[in-house]
């Protein structure tokens, strides 16, 4: 069964989605904004596999959950990574 | 090993890193403080979350689980604060980017630029402008603009700057200020800035300092001044003195012919005498002598009637008209039949435009060209001459062909000057001065001529005129 704290973040996360969703063509004006997008999106995918567990496939969503947790950190790294490096192109 | 604590191992590489990298751009400067610490705290929960998973996990510290919870009600949080302090960031680096762009414009643009409120008094100035009156922007914000306005011209400006509030909600007026540099005449352009209801925000002005322009008006006006006094007085001279000239001359014509009928008595009477021979080479010198004093005098009589002519086509009064020109060139055709079957050439003619001009003075135009190609053909070939005409433009443009003796390159020009001519020894009697009155009234009448022509190749006159207006 999942945890009541699991289904408040999913929520909040779904929440957070919507705004993302809703300043759209605002965020599309931000530098690298994809990768900063698909790292939510991994985030995302994260929280729903965190609910899904307490329900049914409890190892392999369980397994999911974290791979999509690596690759949102790894994807954000990246985006960090592009932040400083545009910049400095933009010099 | 706990798969799971892998996981969670590579993940806080990950955010480590990413941490990492943030700090070292920030050092660089190459993100900001407002970006910066949104994404330190959303990576630090981040981080959290994932150090407590991997205790718990691990079998470590199992009841740290709470703060994984907490973490992960957090960090959506805390990156929505993430993407919206970028937004906020980006749209203030576009504010101050474009403030830069006009900044930068305004600060070093040469007019001058002002904004004032619906009273008139100022809420912007341009550098350009603090320059010019050796003033602060802060002593001049909230002054009123007439301020800088010279006493004498201000109710006028006032006038002028009423018109503000009403369409177009425009104004150009030019007024005497007292710069730093001395006194300047500024042109303004204005305008009024209105809101959604009509009603008077503000009014943006641009202006300039013309007072070198002003300047170079007046003295091209006393230049022009000067100019027509000296022509007019120029033509008055050479009326007056044409005119003058004419009695004396009628009277060395006519006391010469005196002396001529009184040769011929003395001629009469000596030869009753028997005394003739004795006196006949006297009397022949004499006679001589009379007849060079006749010639020259009609000679003489000529170029002053030629001057006579000429200065009174400055002070003639036009009358402008429509000018059919078909009918004109039969009638000055016709007047001319003599001298073109004396010399025996055919004269064409296409259909003409009218044209918008004085009717005398177009007449005395074509009357002088066809003259002169009449006078100037080549007696080795037969006359041809035709004449040829289109409006363009708003423009007539008339043709005079001639299979003539031409004219070289070299005389194209000096033809339109006063007495001259190409041949004076040549058989065709004349003083030059027919197609310097065609030039004369051309210019008169807002015409032009020019002339193609080589030497024994015939020539081209092409005349303009202004067409007829469309109304």
């Amino acid at each position: 069964m999942f945890e009541e704290s699991e289904l408040i973040a999913l929520l909040i996360t779904l929440g957070v989605s919507f705004f993302l969703w809703a300043t759209r063509k605002i965020i599309m004006n931000l530098p690298s904004y994809q990768f900063l997008l698909i790292s939510f999106g991994f985030y995302l995918a994260s929280k729903i596999c965190t609910v899904l567990e307490g329900f049914f496939w409890e190892s392999a969503l369980n397994s999911l959950e974290h791979i999509s947790a690596i690759l949102s950190c790894a994807v954000f790294f990246w985006w960090c990574l592009r932040l400083g490096a545009k910049k400095e192109t933009g010099r | 090993m706990n798969p799971i604590v892998g996981l969670n191992t590579v993940s806080i590489f990950f955010i480590t890193l990413s941490l990492g990298i943030l700090l070292v751009w920030k050092l660089q400067k190459l993100i900001p403080t407002d970006l910066f610490l949104p994404a330190v705290f959303f990576l630090l929960l981040s981080l959290l979350g994932h150090i407590s998973n991997l205790l718990e996990w691990s079998g470590v510290a199992p009841y740290l689980d709470r703060y994984g919870d907490l973490s992960d009600i957090l960090q959506p949080i805390l990156f929505a604060v993430l993407v919206y302090t970028m937004i906020q960031h980006r749209q203030w680096e576009q504010i101050v980017a474009s403030e830069a762009k006009y900044r930068l414009l305004v600060d070093n643009q040469s007019d001058l630029i002002t904004k004032l409120d619906a009273k008139g008094n100022f809420l912007f100035v341009s550098p350009s402008y603090c320059r010019l009156f050796g003033k602060y922007e802060k002593d001049l914000l909230g002054r009123p603009f007439l301020e800088e306005v010279l006493p004498e011209d201000r109710t006028r400006i006032r006038q002028e700057m009423d018109i503000l509030y009403l369409p177009p909600y425009t104004c150009r007026f030019r007024h005497s200020a007292q710069t730093k540099y001395g006194l300047r005449v500024l042109s303004w352009s204005y305008r009024t800035l209105l809101n959604e209801k009509g009603k008077a925000l503000a009014i943006v002005g641009i202006g300039r300092d013309i007072t070198n322009q002003v300047q170079a008006e007046q003295e091209r006006e006393k230049m022009l001044q000067r100019l027509e006094a000296k022509n007019r007085e120029l033509q008055s001279l050479v009326y007056i003195s044409s005119h003058d000239l004419q009695s004396p001359l009628v009277n060395i014509r006519g006391f010469a012919g005196e002396l001529k009928t009184t040769c011929e008595q003395v001629k009469k009477v000596l030869k009753e005498c028997g005394q003739y021979e004795r006196i006949a080479p006297l009397l022949k010198d004499v006679e001589q002598s009379l007849y060079f004093i006749d010639s020259g005098a009609e000679k003489m009589q000529t170029l002053i009637d030629g001057l006579l002519k000429l200065s009174r086509i400055g002070s003639m009064e036009l009358t402008l008209q429509t000018v059919h020109m078909n009918g004109l060139m039969r009638s000055i055709i016709e007047g001319l039949q003599y001298q073109i079957q004396k010399a025996g050439c055919e004269i064409t003619v296409d259909n003409l435009p009218p044209c918008h001009s004085d009717l005398y003075q177009v007449n005395q135009v074509f009357t002088n060209l066809l003259d002169n190609a009449v006078k100037f053909l080549d007696p080795s070939r037969p006359g041809k001459i035709h004449v040829t005409g289109q409006e363009r433009n708003g423009v007539c443009e008339y043709r005079v062909i001639d299979n003539g003796i031409g004219i070289a390159p070299e005389h194209h020009e000096k033809i339109f000057e006063i007495f001259h001519r190409l041949n004076p020894d040549g058989p065709v009697k004349g003083i030059g001065l027919g197609l310097a009155i065609v030039r004369r009234i051309l210019d008169k009448l807002d015409g032009t001529i020019r002339v193609i022509s080589e030497d024994g190749r015939g020539a081209e006159f092409i005349v303009t005129l202004p067409a007829v207006p469309a109304s």
